[in-house]
C-alpha cells in the first residue's frame, strides 16, 4: 500500500468541540483554515512568521502557533481557537480580569494571549516574573503588558468573591 | 507570504517515508516550527513534503541501555516535561527552557531541531556536548552518525537528500549538567550558547568533562579546556581557569584555519564570529559555575 502526495488534502478534525472536514490545498496555513475555510476570524494573524503570537490556538490543548501550522497538520485533531473559550468558566473569570484591569487596548495579541493562558495550569506559574515568562511568545504593542500581568496574577493569585475594579473604571 | 504550491504525503511507515524521499525534492515534515516559516518565506520550494505525523514508531521517548532515545516526532513539549529526561538526561530539558517559546515547543521536534541543524541552536549544542548519535535510515539500510560528523555548515548535515532520521540517541549518567546562553533577546536563538556535562569521583573530582560552543560558526567542543579541568574539583578558581581555557582556544582556533566548519566562511561572518569568540569564555565560566551549584 503505498501513499500518493497530492496537491489537495481533505482535513478532518474537531474544531470548539465540533466535527469539521475541509478540502484544502496543502500549502494551507492553519491560520488561514480557521479564519477562511472556517470563518473564525477571533484568531488574528500578526507577523505570519512564528514571533509575535497573534495567532495562538489550542492544538490538542497545547497553545501552538497557527502560521507556522499547515491545515493539513491537524488532520485528526481537537483544535480550540478563542471562541472555544466562551464556555470555560475559568476563562470567564480571566476576560473580567482583562477588563477590570485594562489588560487590552486594540485587542489585536488579546485571543493569542488567552489561547496561551487558557492551554497552561495556573499551578506552573505562581507569581508575576512566571506569568511574564509564561506571556514572552506574545508580543503587545499598546499596553506595555503590566497591565495583564496584573489582570493574569489577579485572576490565577488572588482568591475573589468579586472582580476589583481597575484603575480608570467608572463603576 | 504564503507558502508554495507543493504536494503532500502522509506516509504510515519509515519505509513509505523514505521511498518517497526518493522524489527529487522532497522534504520531511515534522513538527514544522523551522520548516513551515521558510515557506512562508519561500525560502524553499520543495515538491513534495513527507509528512512523518502518521508514522507510529516514532514516538520513542525511553532508556536503551546507557543512552536515551527520542523518536523523530517527539515534541519538545514532552520532553521538557518527561520525568524520565529529567533524571537521565537533565541537560536536555535545561537548555530545552531556552529555545524558542512554549507555542513553537509544543509543536517543535527534538529530532527535527537538530536535523535542522541552524549552527547557533541549543539542541545540536546538547547533542555536541553529550556526543550523541543520529540514526537515520534509506532504502533497506539505517546506520549511525556521531555528532562529531553531523553538523557539516550552516543548516547543512551530514544526511543524504533521501534519508529519515528516525532517532536521536544521547548518552545518559552525567552527574551534573548546566546550559547558559547569551542573546539578545530572551528566547531568541543564542549568539553563544554553552553546554556542559560532568562526572565525578567519590571525592567530587571531575572525572568526565564535556563543554559544547554553539555560535553562527556551528556547535564545537572545546577539547583543549576540558583536558585543563579534569582532576579537580568544581570552585570558583576551577571555573575561572575554564574561562582562560577557553579563551586560548577559541583565540588559537581563530587564527588557524584547521577547524573545519571556521574554514567554510559561513554564518554571519567575521565580525559575528569574533563577537560570538569574544563572548563564548565568559558564557563557558557561567555554565561551569552553574555546574557547582
Amino acid at each position: 500500500m503505498s501513499v500518493e502526495p497530492t496537491s489537495e488534502v481533505q482535513v478532518s478534525l474537531r474544531v470548539n468541540g465540533e466535527e469539521v472536514t475541509a478540502t484544502v490545498p496543502a500549502r494551507r496555513l492553519l491560520s488561514d483554515l480557521v479564519r477562511d475555510e472556517l470563518g473564525l476570524t477571533g484568531t488574528h494573524v500578526g507577523c505570519e512568521q512564528g514571533l509575535c503570537g497573534a495567532c495562538t490556538v489550542l492544538v490538542d490543548g497545547r497553545p501552538s502557533r497557527s502560521c507556522t501550522m499547515l491545515a493539513v497538520q491537524v488532520a485528526g485533531a481537537e483544535l480550540t481557537t478563542v471562541e472555544g473559550l466562551l464556555g470555560d468558566p475559568a476563562m470567564a473569570s480571566m476576560r473580567a480580569s482583562f477588563t477590570a484591569h485594562h489588560a487590552l487596548q486594540c485587542g489585536y495579541c488579546t485571543p493569542g494571549i488567552l489561547c496561551t493562558l487558557a492551554g497552561v495550569d495556573p499551578v506552573d506559574w505562581p507569581d508575576d516574573a512566571a506569568v511574564r515568562e509564561l506571556l514572552a511568545g506574545n508580543i503587545c504593542r499598546c499596553t506595555g503588558y503590566q497591565h495583564i500581568v496584573d489582570a493574569v496574577c489577579a485572576a490565577w493569585h488572588t482568591p475573589q468573591p468579586g472582580s476589583p475594579p481597575g484603575p480608570g473604571s467608572d463603576e | 507570504m504564503k507558502p508554495p504550491p507543493f504536494r503532500y504525503a502522509r506516509p504510515t511507515s519509515r519505509a513509505e517515508a523514505c521511498t518517497l524521499l526518493e522524489e527529487p525534492g522532497a522534504r520531511v515534515l515534522a513538527g514544522g516550527q523551522s520548516l513551515v516559516p521558510m515557506l512562508t518565506a519561500r525560502t524553499i520550494r520543495p515538491t513534495t513534503l513527507v509528512d512523518l505525523a502518521g508514522i507510529e514508531d516514532l514516538q520513542r521517548l525511553e532508556l536503551d541501555g546507557e543512552e536515551l532515545v527520542i523518536g523523530a516526532m517527539v515534541r519538545q513539549h514532552t520532553v521538557e516535561r518527561s520525568p524520565l529526561v529529567e533524571s537521565t538526561c537533565p541537560l536536555l530539558a535545561r537548555a530545552l527552557a531556552h529555545v524558542a517559546h512554549l507555542q513553537v515547543r509544543s509543536q517543535g521536534t527534538v529530532v527535527g531541531s537538530i536535523a535542522h541543524a541552524e549552527p547557533a541552536a541549543e539542541l545540536p549544542t546538547v547533542l555536541v556536548a553529550l556526543d550523541g548519535r543520529v540514526v537515520a535510515t534509506r532504502a533497506d539500510s539505517t546506520r549511525s552518525i556521531p555528532a562529531a560528523e553531523f553538523f557539516l555548515g550552516p543548516r547543512r548535515t551530514a544526511l543524504a537528500p533521501d534519508e529519515l532520521v528516525v532517532e536521536v540517541r544521547l548518552p545518559v549518567g552525567f552527574d551534573a549538567v548546566a546550559f547558559v546562553e547569551e542573546s539578545r533577546r530572551h528566547h531568541d536563538l543564542p549568539i553563544v550558547g554553552v553546554a556542559v556535562a560532568a562526572r565525578l569521583d567519590r571525592s567530587a573530582r571531575v572525572t568526565e568533562l564535556r563543554i559544547a560552543v554553539g555560535s553562527a560558526d556551528g556547535p564545537r567542543r572545546l577539547p583543549g579546556t576540558e583536558q585543563a579541568l579534569l582532576g579537580d574539583c568544581i570552585d570558583d578558581a576551577w571555573c575561572v581557569r575554564g574561562q582562560h581555557a577557553a579563551t586560548t582556544e577559541l583565540q588559537l582556533d581563530a587564527t588557524s584555519d584547521t577547524h573545519p566548519v571556521t574554514q567554510l566562511g559561513e554564518g554571519g561572518g567575521a565580525a559575528a564570529s569574533a563577537h560570538a569568540r569574544h563572548l563564548a569564555p565568559v558564557v563557558v565560566r557561567r555554565a561551569l559555575e552553574r555546574l557547582g551549584a
